[in-house]
């Protein structure tokens, strides 16, 4: 029997998976729905100070290549609405990640700090949104504001704290700069700006004009951000991006992903379904290679 | 989403109206209760109840309620939209199934599908239509609806039978068997239904109810039902009576 029983940022997991972001993650009905499907650790949809009611529809379109785009504008009700999915996720022995967004320095850490009083077993910075003016990317791709904002936050709470990052030409620097902050692991990666035009009425389908791309079209793109990133710091990381079968995940823990996220491929119902096959798929692939436990493979393609 | 070009609006009673698109593009058939996201460019994205379908050609009835609605019905033949379909499960019947489909108001929408689904696959199906006055009610060919069994309930008695939907419901079932007992229309039609159905010897009692859909694919949220493990846009829209009782409860329409 091969383990896959790992640990992430102090927290225990009984396998390496969690949702992304933004896959449900706001309700507690969410959190029901999500723990049927077998994931390990549930990531809350991104939690700001305030409630935000997010974009008009549409929000979020499939393409013809197999990706997602979405630009849901950071909908949610606010921080205060995790007590209810802290008490759920508790009572189903599962823990939560609560993502956290701001503009500020402050407003992150008036909202980290809440998210621990109410219950949070770790927080998720997201400092790589590409879509919502003022949070998200604008911060991640500025490597002082990324140490600002994480030294405010990880100064304040005293659970794990994770900077969630999206490419760009200063994504290591940043990712340096949240570990330096006193950030635990990283997540990487977010959506990756896109857009999409309808051919016949000649108008940008989403209703913010454009969003993130997500889905099967930038796991190639995840795999060398996390296998940068890894090489650089050999943090702990959480990999995300386009996972939608266990070999998408299997690349990324080789390129030194200590657990994987999956968003688009948990979309239509298919949640269940995605997970156990994954689940099931890197157990005999490890058993393929003769090791026993997953934490033997993170990184291994970088040995030379 | 799969393009589509408008063929024909047009108003068909006080309150309704019917659009015809047609695909640009192929689309798997739609069970009857399915739903479809229909995007007017640059104007909205609103769910709609998949009304008719054969190949090349969908239709939706629809009520002007609010700005997306409106442009609906301000469309013109020639102009193009998208839509995400089918979405949902929706409700297939199996072959012999006796079906009693209750529908207040709007919720006539999904009718005409179920029909036609029907006539293919040999259940059987009762329809109730309940509207407030005469002059919410059109013939039932204008919906794409053939069947003679359309019985018809008014508020006020303008029209068929005096009282509700769910009124005529029950005379109809104090006096035919089904099998499955399915409603549509606002809450506290439902409501009404879910309780008052309870006293009949049928197999299951069905609702198919509203909630925010901002997605259609299961990713956003926004569809959830209180205290039910489920997305409407993913497990819905129809549900069994019990699995949305606290949902019900919620007062709105
Ligand atoms: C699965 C599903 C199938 C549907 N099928 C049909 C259909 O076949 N025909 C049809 O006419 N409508 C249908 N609806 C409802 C339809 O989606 C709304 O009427 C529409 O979105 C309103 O958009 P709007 O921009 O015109 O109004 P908005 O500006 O969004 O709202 C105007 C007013 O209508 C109310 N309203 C909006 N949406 C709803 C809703 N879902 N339920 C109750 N009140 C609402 C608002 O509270 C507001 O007061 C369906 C809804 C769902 C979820
Ligand atoms: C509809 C949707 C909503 C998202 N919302 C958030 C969010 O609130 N916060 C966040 O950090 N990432 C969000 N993301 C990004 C995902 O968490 C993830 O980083 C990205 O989708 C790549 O993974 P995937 O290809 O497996 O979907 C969202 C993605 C999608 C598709
Ligand atoms: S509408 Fe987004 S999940 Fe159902």
């Amino acid at each position: 029997m091969v383990v896959l029983a790992t640990e992430f940022c102090g927290l225990h997991l009984r396998n390496p998976l969690m949702n992304a972001s933004g896959v449900l993650g706001f309700a507690p009905e969410h959190v029901d729905i999500m723990a049927s499907w077998g994931i390990a650790a549930i990531v809350t949809k991104t939690m700001t100070l305030e409630p935000r009611e997010g974009y008009p529809p549409p929000i979020v379109v499939e393409l013809r290549n197999g990706g997602l785009l979405n630009a849901v504008g950071l909908a949610n009700p606010g921080v205060d609405s995790i007590k209810e999915l802290c008490e759920r996720a508790r009572a189903l022995g599962l823990p939560l990640i609560v993502s956290v967004g701001g503009r500020t320095a402050r407003e992150f850490a008036e909202t980290a700090a809440r998210a621990e009083d109410l219950g949070a077993n770790a927080l998720e910075l997201n400092l790589s949104c590409p879509h919502a003016k003022g949070y998200g990317a604008e911060i991640g791709r500025n490597p002082r504001l990324v140490s600002e904002v994480c030294k405010a936050v990880c100064s304040t709470v005293k659970i794990p704290v994770v900077a969630k990052l999206g490419i760009s030409d200063k994504m290591l620097e940043s990712a340096g700069r949240a570990l330096e902050a006193g950030c635990r692991g990283l997540t990487l990666i977010n959506t990756v700006p896109a857009m999409a035009i309808d051919v016949y009425s000649a108008k940008p389908v989403l209703s913010n004009v454009s969003g993130g791309l997500s889905g099967p079209p930038i796991h190639p793109i995840a795999v060398k951000a996390v296998y940068d990133t890894y090489a650089e710091y050999g943090a702990e990381i959480a990999g995300c991006g386009g996972v939608a079968a266990w070999i998408d995940a299997a690349e990324l823990i080789l390129a030194g992903a200590r657990v994987v996220q999956i968003g688009t491929a948990l979309a239509r119902g298919r949640g269940r379904d995605v997970v156990s096959r994954i689940i099931e798929g890197l157990a005999s692939w490890l058993e393929t290679l003769g090791f026993r436990s997953l934490d033997e493979v993170i990184g291994l393609a970088h040995r030379r | 989403m799969i393009s589509a070009r408008v063929a024909e609006v047009r108003r068909v009673s006080s309150t309704l109206w019917r659009i015809d698109l047609e695909l640009l593009e192929g689309v798997d058939e739609p069970k009857p209760f399915t739903f479809a996201m229909l995007w007017i460019p640059r104007v909205d994205e609103i769910p709609l109840s998949i009304a008719k379908f054969s190949r090349g050609l969908v239709s939706f009835i629809f009520r002007v309620r609010g700005e997306g609605t409106k442009r609906l019905a301000s469309l013109r033949r020639g102009d193009f939209v998208a839509l995400k379909m089918p979405l949902g499960k929706g409700y297939a019947p199996k072959p012999r199934e006796r079906i009693l489909a209750v529908a207040g108001g709007v919720g006539i929408a999904p009718i005409p599908r179920l029909l036609d689904f029907c006539k293919d696959t040999g259940c059987d199906v009762t329809i109730v239509w309940g509207v407030r006055t005469r002059s919410e009610y059109c013939d039932p060919s204008l919906l794409g609806l053939d069947s003679d069994r359309v019985e018809v309930a008014s508020d006020d008695g303008s029209i068929g039978f005096r009282g509700t939907a769910i009124d005529l419901a029950l005379e109809v079932l104090r006096n035919q068997r089904f099998d499955t007992a399915i409603a549509i229309g606002p809450k506290p039609m439902l409501r009404a239904f879910c309780e008052k159905v309870r006293a009949f010897a049928i197999s299951r009692a069905l609702v198919s109810v509203e909630t925010t859909v901002k997605c259609g694919l299961g990713i956003c949220g926004s569809c959830y039902i209180k205290q039910l493990p489920k997305l409407l846009c993913v497990d819905g829209p129809v549900f069994d009576c019990h699995e949305v009782e606290h949902f019900l409860e919620i007062p709105g329409a």
